[in-house]
């Protein structure tokens, strides 16, 4: 040990240590790494002597194949390599084994988990489609994360869920793609989907080739996340270039992505469906001239994150400081957010915690809800707004543009004024409060009923079941004669 | 009187490695019959290059009685069912064409089977990997080593060189991968799960061994290995059968 000590003391370049520390104690730490990695081989595999016998056979065959032994005919120093006896993932295995249950699913649907958010209203969407298109019994929900999913209840009564990333814990995620992916493979569903679970994706990634020798795969994509430096990442831009010769078809509820991918990424435009995600509920159309006696408010209701543009809610609502402002979210940006700070700190703003449905915070006199935030594929909060019945200012970022025309969103994400000027002329103009609000009704009426979410699906080949298929054309026909 | 065991060997685009691999494995079966095991030598060139071609038949230690088979299927599994479909032993094993073995492994192989009970799929002891790198390690025996079914989930703990009666492999028949078309492979793993799911215990027998040419590339399992593959599914890792 000393002369390990000792040995490492004689390689420390003290002047190179004082010239460049970095790069002397990187190469120190190097060192020790490849001895402490040695020392974890021999560990693992013992050191072990080539018996007898063997170096006799190796001795009398090297005649035949002269590789066997050195250049002077001794056998080679052959080290030993102990058969790993790794037996976790195989118990693992087994556990969802036995939580999946002997019972064959046709279709398996992938999620990292089932909170509150718009993709996951999207996956319930797909959920509650499969539902009404085949036996509750034949659907498969596997959440890939060990997180709390607080919108378990809202799935279809029936539909079997595994908590996969409860089984699976902590492991890493090579491990936990190589057991999705046999648990795929054995179950041989008829359709895979997943969305925003990076362990299916990076199990289409990597074994994409063999789970669609007998599965179709399909993904929702809705938009890219945003760095710092405004630099597009995600999953579109992580997985879709590798992915895509596996994916029968990759679903987006807007138009403006799927033309940006194609084009940035080379990835065929046809290999996506536009998908419009329905609203929820019946739209009760309010009809009254929607005149406000008070002061009118604004309202503003979402994440508080980095997303959302807090920034430009607090700049605007400082901009208007006789305007009162109802501000709903939960904050994923810690108190020290100077946005959060200043909103805060703004005598018109009152903050409100989460909120469970839209309706619920809609006061009469809210002349507008002010939707901020740097990029989007379509929030469907939106669409619970344009039900609701409250005029929606909104920046024209990603599919926005699908719901509500070009002319009244506001082009830049970061233009104070020009919300600004939206907001003042709705506060003051009951005209133009029905006027939107019959616009947002409109659109709302176009394409956005859950019967034609359920037609849409009927269209993509493979995605439902064949009697679904059959269904559809039926009814097609019926229209037509 | 029935042959005791036929090797099945397959050649691809070894070259004069076949040479060195014929001449192992010929030196094992004249030593196997020299102390009373009969063995069938069955030659197999899948898509076989000229040079291979012309080594394997034209090599000094043929004695005029081994079955040499053009085929062109361009799958290990497939190769190997259809060298079974010609094998006249009562047991059969699989060898490579680039690799060599223990001078009395085939006799010590038949002779473990005939006084081992059991359903059985028989390894060499001890495996010696030489070429590109330079170990040897002990191949897993399910009755006298650390042995679980869950090993086989990460772990192929066999080379593709095995043993066992001929029935065995027209039961359980290899399954044709293709990876680069399928991105499924390692049809000898997947042997080795079904087997192993269908009860067949793997033992290895002592004082053999098979000594294992690794290549810079080319070899069949090292193209399932870059090409990402996984092995077909399996009866050991659950079947859920469509209605």
């Amino acid at each position: 040990m000393i002369g390990r000590v000792m040995g490492l003391a004689r390689r420390v370049s003290v002047r190179q240590l004082f010239r460049n520390p970095r790069a002397e104690l990187g190469r120190i730490l190097g060192w020790v790494g490849r001895r402490l990695q040695r020392v974890a081989t021999l560990t693992a595999h013992g050191r072990q002597e080539v018996p007898a016998w063997l170096r006799e056979e190796m001795v009398a065959l090297a005649s035949i194949e002269p590789a066997l032994v050195g250049e002077h005919g001794e056998p080679h120093p052959y080290g030993y390599y102990g058969v790993p006896f790794l037996t976790k993932p195989g118990e693992l295995y087994r556990e969802l084994q036995a939580a999946v249950g002997a019972r064959y699913f046709s279709h398996v649907m992938v999620l990292p988990w089932l909170v509150r958010g718009g993709a996951d209203r999207g996956a319930l969407h797909h959920l509650k489609a499969w539902s009404e298109s085949m036996p509750v019994e034949n659907i498969l929900l596997l959440l890939t994360e060990d997180v709390e999913s607080a919108w378990l209840d809202r799935v279809p009564e029936g539909i079997k869920v595994v908590s996969f990333g409860r089984i699976v814990g902590s492991m890493v995620l090579e491990g936990r793609v190589q057991l999705l992916t046999r648990l795929l493979v054995q179950m041989q569903p008829e359709v895979i989907h997943t969305i925003n679970s990076r362990v299916a994706w990076q199990s289409f990634k990597t074994f994409g080739l063999a789970l669609r020798q007998e599965s179709k795969l399909f993904a929702s994509l809705y938009c890219d996340d945003y760095s710092t430096d405004m630099v597009p990442v995600g999953y579109a831009r992580s997985y879709l270039r590798e992915c895509h010769p596996h994916l029968t078809r990759v679903f987006c509820d807007n138009t403006v992505y799927p033309v940006r991918w194609a084009h940035e990424l080379g990835v065929p435009l046809d290999l996506f469906s536009v998908l419009r995600f329905p609203h929820a509920g019946p739209v009760r159309e309010k009809t009254d001239p929607y005149e406000i006696p008070g002061v009118p408010r604004v309202l503003w209701a979402g994440r508080f994150d980095r997303q959302k543009r807090l920034d430009v809610l607090a700049a605007t609502a400082r901009a208007m400081p006789t305007v009162p402002f109802d501000v709903h979210g939960v904050s994923d940006l810690g108190s020290t957010d100077p946005a959060l700070a200043l909103l805060t700190s703004l005598p018109n703003v009152t903050l409100h915690g989460a909120f469970s449905h839209f309706e619920s915070i809609l006061r009469p006199d809210h002349a507008a809800y002010l939707f901020t935030s740097a990029w989007e594929g379509l929030p469907t909060i939106l669409l619970d707004a344009a039900a609701a019945g409250v005029p929606i200012v909104a920046p024209a970022v990603g599919g926005v543009v699908d719901l509500i025309e070009h002319s009244w969103l506001v082009d830049d994400p970061g233009d104070v004024g020009a919300f600004q000027n939206r907001l003042e002329r709705l506060r003051e103009d009951p005209q133009l409060r029905r006027l939107r609000r019959r616009k947002q009704y409109d659109a709302l009426s176009n394409g956005r009923s859950w019967e034609d979410f359920i037609h849409a699906l009927q269209t993509i080949a493979h995605y439902l079941p064949v009697e679904a298929q059959a269904l559809h054309r039926i009814s097609q026909q019926g229209s037509t004669t | 009187m029935a042959i005791d065991l036929t090797a099945i060997v397959t050649f691809h685009n070894e070259g004069i490695l076949a040479h060195a691999t014929l001449r192992s494995y010929l030196l094992s079966r004249n030593r196997a019959q020299a102390s009373g095991v009969s063995v069938q030598m069955i030659l197999l060139l899948d898509y076989a290059d000229a040079a291979t071609s012309h080594i394997v038949r034209n090599h000094p230690d043929l004695d005029g009685t081994e079955l040499i088979l053009d085929i062109s299927v361009g799958d290990c599994g497939l190769g190997r069912n259809l060298g079974v479909g010609h094998a006249s032993g009562i047991f059969v094993c699989t060898l490579d064409g680039d690799d060599l073995i223990s001078r009395d492994y085939f006799q010590r192989h038949v002779e473990f089977a005939r006084t081992t009970p059991g359903r059985l799929v028989l390894h060499a002891e001890i495996v010696v990997s030489f070429g590109a790198t330079e170990h040897f390690s002990h191949q897993v025996d399910q009755r006298s080593m650390p042995f679980t079914t869950d090993m086989l989930m990460t772990v192929n703990p066999w080379i593709s060189a095995v043993f066992a009666r001929k029935d065995v492999f027209e039961t359980l028949p290899y399954v044709a991968c293709f990876p680069r078309q399928t991105g499924f492979g390692f049809e000898d793993w997947h042997w080795g799960c079904q087997t192993t799911a269908a009860g067949y215990e793997h033992l290895v027998v002592p004082g053999t061994a098979y000594f294992y040419r690794v290549k810079q590339s080319g070899s069949m399992n090292q193209n399932s290995s870059a090409l990402q593959a996984v092995i077909p599914p399996t009866d050991l890792f659950g079947t859920w059968r469509r209605s």
